[in-house]
C-alpha cells in the first residue's frame, strides 16, 4: 500500500533508509576471538539442548501417562488449602478442606511441641495436600496417578511452604518438652524457647533463659567437702548481670544495695547469705530448678555454681504452651 | 599499526590483495551502493573478507534498504570468524528485514557456527520454508548436515550448485567443509570451483590447502604455483609453499596417514 511504513506481506520496514540505524557491525578484538577458542560455548549449547530435551521427553511421558496440567489459575493457589476448589466452582469442598485444615492446625500450634500437636499438624498437611489433588484429579485419568501426585504434591508441599516455614518458625519458638519434676515446672510442660533473643542485645535481669549448666567437681569452700555437678541444661531466671554486686538474704535479692522484684524460679532452694560481685560477661543465675543440684549443697557450692558465662546462655523461655491450664507467658 | 587499520587512501594503488582501494580509487563509475557492492563482491571473490565487510558497510552507509549488504556483512563475520557478532548483526537485519530467507541462512550459520545447533536448526528450518530459491540456503543447509554428521550434505551443496552456477557456491561449500576439517570432501568441491573459474587465486589457494592436508604435497605445490602466477604477491601462498618444500618424510605423518589420524 503507497505509504506504508511496513511490507504488507513480510512485515519488513520499507522506510530503512530513514531510520538512524548504525550500519556498522560490531567487531571482535583479536584478544576475544582467542579467549572464545578457549571457551566451551558448544558443550554449553549442547548441555542446554540436552537439558531442553530430557523436559520435553519427560513432558510427554507424562501427557501419555494419562496427566495433564492443572486448571489453569490454580496452580498458585495450591498454597491456601481449599482455594483452589473454590476456584473451580466446589466451593462446599473447598471450604470444607479449609476449615478442617485451620482447626487442626489451631490444635497444632495449641499443642505445639506434643504428640498430639504432631499428629495434627500431620493431619493438617494431609488436608492441604487433598486440596491440591482434589484439583489435579480433575484433569487426570491414568492409573495410579493419585498415588504419584499425591506423592509429588506432599513433596512439593514440604519442600516449598512447611520446611521453610517450619525453620522460620524454630528461629524464634523451639518446643522444650520437661521430662522431670522441677518446680515451678512439671513433666510433660512444653516451654518456647527464643534461641535469638539474645543475638542483638544481652539478656536483661529478669528474663528467664535456659542455659548450659557445665559439668563441676571440686570442693567448696577449699578443703570443704566434695561435690560433682552433672552437665545439663537448666531454666531460671537471670538475676544480675555483669559489674553488679549481689546479694540473697532473707528469700530477696538486693543489687547494688537495693532490694530487686526478680526472684529465681524457686526462691525456697537457695540458702540465705550468698554474695557475689558479678565479673564482665557473666551474669548471676541461681539453678533452683537445676535436678543436679543437690539439696545439701553449701552457700558456698551455690556461689560457685550460680555465676553463669555470658556465651552458655541458650536463649530466652518465654511460653509455656502445655498444659492448658497453665498456658500462658511465664513470669 | 592499529591506529591506521581504517585509514583509506585514494591513492593506494599498489594492487595484490594487501591494496583492496586498487580498483574503488580509479575508474569513472559513480560511487553509489551498486558500486560499493560489486567491489564488495570482487574482494569477497579474492578471499579478502575484511575489505568485503567494509564496502558493504559504505553500500549500506548510502542505502539502509539494500538487504545485500546486510547479509553480505553477516556472512563476512561469519567468515572471519566472528559468530557472536555475526549471530547479533542477523538478528538486527532480521528486525528490518522480517523472515528474509537468506537472512535467516545466514544467522543459522552463525549460530550453527557458534555451536548453537539446535537455534540454527530452528533458523534453517524457518529459512527453507520461506518463498523462493537461492544457492545460499542450500549450502547453509549443508552446513548444517555436516555439523550433524548428517549424509545428506553432498546433496545440499549439489542442490546449492544447481541453484547457481556460479564458482564460488562450490568454493564456499569447500569452506564449510575446510571449517569441519574434511578436506577429502572440500577437495572435489574446491577442484570443481577452479575448473569454473581457474583464473581466481583464491580457489588455487584454498585447493592447495586441501591438498596439503590430505598429504598430496606434489598437487598443493603445483596448486600454489598457480595461486603465485595470478598473484605473485600472495604471501600465504608463499609461506605454505616454503613450508611445504622444507617438509621432508615425517614418521608422524605417515603413521597418522596409515591410522587415518
Amino acid at each position: 500500500m503507497p505509504g506504508a511504513a511496513v511490507c504488507g506481506r513480510c512485515g519488513s520496514t520499507l522506510r530503512a533508509n530513514a531510520l538512524a540505524i548504525d550500519v556498522h557491525p560490531p567487531r571482535a578484538s583479536a584478544s576475544a576471538k582467542r579467549f572464545r577458542r578457549w571457551l566451551p560455548g558448544p558443550l554449553a549449547y549442547r548441555l542446554r539442548d540436552e537439558v531442553r530435551e530430557a523436559g520435553r521427553q519427560s513432558r510427554r511421558a507424562v501427557t501419555d501417562w494419562g496427566f495433564s496440567a492443572p486448571p489453569s489459575g490454580t496452580v498458585p493457589r495450591m498454597i491456601v488449602p481449599g482455594w483452589p476448589l473454590m476456584f473451580v466452582g466446589a466451593r462446599e469442598r473447598g471450604r470444607l478442606l479449609l476449615g478442617a485444615y485451620l482447626v487442626l492446625l489451631a490444635l497444632a500450634l495449641a499443642f505445639y511441641g506434643t504428640v498430639f500437636g504432631s499428629v495434627c499438624l500431620g493431619l493438617a498437611f494431609g488436608a492441604h495436600v487433598s486440596s491440591c489433588l482434589s484439583v489435579m484429579r480433575l484433569s487426570w485419568t491414568a492409573r495410579g496417578a493419585v498415588a504419584v501426585s499425591a506423592i509429588v504434591c506432599g513433596l512439593l508441599l514440604f519442600a516449598l511452604v512447611y520446611l521453610p516455614a517450619g525453620w522460620v518458625v524454630s528461629r524464634w519458638a523451639t518446643p522444650l518438652t520437661l521430662d522431670y519434676a522441677a518446680a515451678p515446672f512439671a513433666p510433660g510442660d512444653v516451654l518456647l524457647l527464643n534461641p535469638r533473643a539474645y543475638v542483638s542485645s544481652p539478656p536483661q535481669p529478669g528474663d528467664v533463659v535456659m542455659y548450659r549448666q557445665a559439668f563441676r567437681q571440686g570442693r567448696a569452700p577449699a578443703n570443704g567437702p566434695a561435690y560433682v555437678i552433672a552437665e545439663g541444661s537448666v531454666i531460671d531466671r537471670v538475676l544480675a548481670g555483669p559489674g553488679d554486686t549481689v546479694r540473697w538474704e532473707k528469700g530477696g535479692v538486693w543489687i547494688n544495695g537495693q532490694e530487686s522484684p526478680h526472684l529465681p524460679l524457686n526462691p525456697r532452694r537457695p540458702p540465705d547469705g550468698l554474695k557475689w560481685t558479678v565479673p564482665a560477661y557473666t551474669y548471676i543465675i541461681l539453678p533452683t530448678t537445676s535436678v543436679a543440684i543437690n539439696p545439701n549443697i553449701t552457700a558456698d557450692m551455690w556461689q560457685q555454681v550460680s555465676l553463669i558465662p555470658e556465651w552458655e546462655i541458650r536463649g530466652r523461655v518465654y511460653f509455656r504452651t502445655q498444659p492448658l491450664t497453665r498456658w500462658g507467658p511465664i513470669r | 599499526m592499529p591506529r591506521f587499520d581504517r585509514l583509506e587512501l585514494e591513492s593506494s594503488s599498489a594492487g595484490g590483495p594487501g591494496a583492496p582501494e586498487a580498483a574503488a580509487g580509479t575508474g569513472a563509475e559513480p560511487r553509489d551502493e551498486q558500486f560499493w557492492l560489486r567491489q564488495a563482491d570482487a574482494d569477497r571473490r579474492r578471499g579478502l573478507y575484511e575489505n568485503a565487510l567494509r564496502y558493504y558497510s559504505r553500500a549500506l552507509e548510502q542505502d539502509k534498504s539494500l538487504v545485500a549488504g546486510w547479509l553480505g556483512q553477516v556472512q563476512m563475520l561469519v567468515l572471519l570468524g566472528e559468530y557472536p557478532e555475526a549471530d547479533l548483526w542477523g538478528k538486527k537485519a532480521l528486525e528490518l528485514f522480517k523472515n528474509h530467507a537468506d537472512l535467516l541462512a545466514a544467522r543459522a550459520q552463525a549460530l550453527c557456527r557458534k555451536g548453537d545447533r539446535s537455534g540454527a536448526r530452528e533458523a534453517g528450518d524457518l529459512s527453507m520454508a520461506q518463498p523462493g530459491q537461492s544457492a545460499y540456503r542450500w549450502v547453509v543447509r549443508g552446513e548444517l548436515m555436516v555439523a550433524a554428521r548428517q549424509d545428506m550434505d553432498r546433496y545440499c551443496f549439489d542442490k546449492a550448485m544447481q541453484t547457481d552456477s556460479d564458482w564460488l557456491v562450490p568454493y564456499e561449500a569447500a569452506g564449510v567443509y575446510t571449517h569441519y576439517r574434511q578436506p577429502s570432501k572440500a577437495v572435489v568441491y574446491v577442484r570443481k570451483a577452479a575448473g569454473l573459474c581457474p583464473d581466481n587465486d583464491a580457489v588455487w589457494f584454498r585447493q592447495a590447502a586441501c591438498e596439503a592436508e590430505l598429504g598430496f604435497d606434489a598437487a598443493a605445490r603445483k596448486c600454489l604455483h598457480r595461486c603465485l602466477e595470478l598473484s605473485p604477491n600472495h604471501t600465504d601462498a608463499q609461506q605454505m609453499l616454503a613450508r611445504l618444500e622444507r617438509r621432508g618424510w615425517s614418521l608422524g605423518r605417515t603413521l597418522g596417514r596409515l591410522f587415518g589420524r
